[in-house]
């Protein structure tokens, strides 16, 4: 639409250079998803996994917010906390326990949370989002988008083996982590259609090697020379 | 276009133009599968045990207790021998505080005397329509979003870490799941779109009878049948996108009766209040704050957690 005469007052320009000097993307306001409150991690002796070759903690989450078990305001999730220690024998990871999240140390309220302050969904009203440290946020004009340091947050799981078995893992918990991916494995070797075949090399890489049983090792060692995943002792 | 209050000139005052009389309808939004599944059996049984449970009189929360019945054996005694009694034991117990959680949303007189005329279909006739539906969605959208939250902190797991999601691992995990006891009743599950992908894809692709089974078929997806993506292994599977992270997985769920313990306290609104709505799980209350503002605020007053770990497990699979 032409600018009419009325609002075309002033002087005119002589140059524009300064405009496009005056925004910044590091002012951006962060669109997020919604407000999401922070959580205590806990971990279980129980609760094993095994990805990419290591054998791994799976995290359980005791969120904070009141509205959840019998959490009370400023209780920092205890309610939650306290259940999933009568219930599924899981333990607290204390939040200032050291990260490294992208290559470098996090350190915050939690080290291993992060908090997202922004603007709501559709950039309505104000939030307060959550995340792990291994999480960020960047913005591409109006689109969020998420970083994530998966491998990082991986190698700090692993380091809480020293919570859950200070004396190193027992057998018991060795096959707990191993079990699911080791059935699934097996599962797809007797699958002839080639999507079972590529999901079985996949599969079989995430068991560590010196855990991967005899009917799988010649699958094993065809998936690791190919380089399909970073197969780690 | 401007969000915020639900004035002349911003929120849904935007709709208002200069040239021409517009209509205001309901905007499609993915939460809308939420709601989808508050009339699921499951749902209606964890309501109902919410309202069993009745009013809150001079304590904060309520407690159950889980007692270890009739899962002894009877041992060979002589003649002339007693047997010796055995112990009584609480398996373990979940203890819900109900707290106060609120959405208010604003919206001015000049705004409804400019615009009420304009809506149509559910949020006809008037801005209390609009309120009514908002505060509905609210407290779905919060209910559903808590209880996925909590597959973040289940015992069990079905599918595996890092891998797309298969038929056999699906089908281990409900097995030990039935083995656990919990497999009675009905089922919900709550799953992601690519979580369902993975399974059609993966179901399409065994071959055999299995391609053609009923279970197979179920997985070609419906368009009419909204959020439900077919029943597997006797569990009824929806669409959902409140579902967590953890890492580079999803954390989907399955959900069986008995598996949560949420309570409401109904707390009624005093008689100096402008009530908008009472609906028992929540209520609705209408406020001047001034300038010319109607405030509605939605408030209920829950809690949920975890009742009994083996009766629902999350299901993980790779996110992308």
């Amino acid at each position: 639409m032409a600018i009419s005469k009325k609002t075309a007052t002033g002087p005119a320009p002589t140059s524009f250079d300064d405009m496009a000097q005056a925004g910044s993307f590091d002012t951006q306001v962060l669109r997020l998803p919604g407000n999401r409150g922070p959580w205590t991690i806990m971990v279980s002796p129980g609760k094993l996994t095994c990805r990419d070759g290591r054998i791994l903690p799976v995290p359980a989450k005791a969120p904070h917010d009141t509205g959840f078990s019998s959490n009370v305001e400023g209780g920092l999730g205890n309610g939650m906390v306290s259940d999933l220690q009568r219930l599924g024998g899981f333990v607290v990871v204390p939040h200032r326990r050291p990260v490294v999240a992208f290559g470098s140390k996090h350190e915050g309220l939690s080290n291993y949370l992060r908090m997202h302050e922004g603007s709501g969904p559709n950039g309505r009203g104000a939030a307060v989002y959550w995340t792990d440290a291994w999480t960020r946020p960047v913005m591409y004009g109006h689109i969020l988008d998420w970083e994530y340091d998966h491998e990082g947050r991986d190698e700090w799981l692993e380091g809480l083996i020293d919570i859950i078995a200070p004396k190193g893992l027992a057998d018991a918990q060795i096959r707990a982590a191993i079990q699911p991916a080791v059935s699934a494995a097996q599962a797809l070797m007797d699958r002839e259609d080639r999507r079972g075949k590529r999901l079985l090399a996949a599969q079989v890489l995430h068991i560590p090697a010196e855990h991967v049983p005899d009917d799988l090792r010649d699958v094993y060692e065809a998936a690791a020379g190919k380089g399909m995943a970073t197969a780690k002792k | 276009m401007a969000a915020g209050p639900w004035y002349s000139g911003s929120g849904i005052g935007d709709a208002n133009i200069a040239v021409a009389a517009r209509t205001i309808q309901i905007a499609l939004d993915e939460s809308v599968k939420n709601k989808e599944i508050m009339g699921h059996p499951v749902m209606l049984d964890l309501m109902a045990r919410d309202t069993g449970l009745g009013q809150l009189m001079g304590e904060l929360g309520v407690s159950i207790s889980l007692a270890t019945v009739g899962t002894g054996k009877l041992a060979a005694k002589a003649e002339g021998t007693e047997a010796t009694p055995t112990n009584w034991s609480v398996a373990n117990s979940a203890t819900v505080s109900p707290a106060r959680r609120a959405w208010a949303r604003d919206v001015s007189d000049y705004a409804s005397s400019l615009q009420n005329s304009l809506l149509t279909g559910e949020l006809s006739p008037n801005e209390i329509a609009v309120m009514t539906l908002d505060g509905l969605g609210a407290w779905v959208n919060d209910i559903v979003d808590r209880m996925a939250a909590l597959f973040a902190s289940a015992t069990y797991e079905i599918g595996t870490t890092g891998t797309a999601l298969t038929w056999s691992p699906l089908n281990e995990g409900v097995v030990a799941f039935k083995n656990r006891g919990a497999g009675r009743g009905p089922g919900l599950g709550l799953i992601s779109a690519k979580g369902v992908n993975d399974l059609n894809s993966d179901s399409l692709s065994l071959g055999g009878g299995f391609q053609f089974s009923p279970e197979a078929a179920a997985g070609i997806s419906r368009l009419q049948d909204g959020a439900f993506v077919g029943s597997r292994n006797g569990i009824d599977w929806y669409l959902n996108s409140e579902l967590d992270a953890d890492g580079a997985d999803t954390l989907g769920g399955v959900i069986s009766n008995g598996s949560f313990l949420m309570k409401h306290q109904r707390v009624a609104l005093p008689s100096n209040a402008d009530m908008v709505l009472d609906a028992g799980w929540y209520t609705q209350e209408m406020r001047r704050p001034g300038g010319g503002i109607n405030r509605v605020e939605t408030v209920s007053y829950n809690a949920i957690g975890i009742l009994e770990q083996s009766r629902y497990a999350a299901v993980r699979y790779k996110t992308a």
